[in-house]
């Protein structure tokens, strides 16, 4: 069964996240806390990072970074309500975009999304829950 | 030739390459693989603050290389602001002129870019 960690600072969203895709068969670990993600990441074999990234004690793109240092494959998607945070007119973002998108295990949801398109974007980053991948 | 599920998520990896390269908002598509086939859908649109324009030459270098993909025969399209008059043509935006030639009440049909088979898929045994 393929696991996901979900991280936004929005407990309900979390509740949807967790809801939707364990209803589909994926194991879902939720937390609001970015601090959490490197303790859960050790204790579990994690398929794809689910991101917020306007959060109080760290932002989605923070973690991004941290993570992208020590697992270079790791899926990734960005679940945000605001498309402007991927804008290229700031020097950091160009930078992350071209270098670190660049491998194609990065995506974005824009919210309000619908949980078909939640769904099509989890399994086109790392399959059905039971698919074998790699 | 049917993509495993090895290939699909190889493919799903390569259509973001593609869109990532070209500045392309992935946040405004999905993508679904069908078989051989790839569907498109939402809208193809550069990231915000990007200078260069989205052109009709660009649109079809994306799907052109979205064609190249081992295992994909096929492109299907179902863009809200890109249109392909004959489903062979140039892309043009979707204005609001051309919105309004449409046949009032008639759907839509989704944009279907067939490839040529050419020989024999590549194996993936």
């Amino acid at each position: 069964m393929r696991k996901i960690l979900a991280v936004d600072d929005d407990a309900k969203v979390l509740k949807v996240f967790e809801s939707a895709l364990g209803q589909k068969g994926y194991q879902v670990f939720v937390t609001t806390d970015p601090t959490k993600v490197a303790e859960i990441l050790n204790q579990h074999d994690i398929a794809l990072v689910m991101l917020d990234i306007h959060m109080p004690k760290k932002s989605g793109f923070e973690i991004f970074k941290e993570l992208k240092k020590k697992y270079q494959k790791l899926p990734m998607l960005f679940i945000t309500a605001y498309p402007k945070s991927f804008s290229m007119r700031s020097d950091d973002m160009v930078d992350m975009w071209t270098k670190d998108f660049a491998d194609g295990n990065t995506d974005i949801v824009y919210k309000p999304f619908n949980v078909d398109t939640l769904y099509e974007k989890v399994a086109g980053l790392i399959g059905e829950p039971d698919e074998q991948v790699s | 030739m049917t993509l495993t599920p090895v290939n699909r998520a190889e493919v799903y990896r390569q259509v973001r390459v593609i869109l990532v390269r070209h500045l392309i908002d992935l946040g405004r598509l999905t993508v679904l693989i069908s078989l051989d086939s790839l569907q498109i859908k939402g809208s193809m649109e550069r990231l915000p603050g990007v200078k260069a324009a989205l052109t009709p030459d660009i649109v079809t270098v994306i799907f052109m290389e979205m064609r190249r993909i081992p295992g994909i025969r096929r492109v299907q399209t179902k863009l809200d602001n890109w249109l392909q008059d004959d489903g062979v043509g140039a892309w043009r935006p979707i204005t609001a002129e051309s919105q309004k030639r449409l046949i009032p009440g008639e759907p839509k049909a989704p944009q279907i870019i067939e490839i040529a088979d050419t020989g024999p898929a590549e194996s993936t045994d």
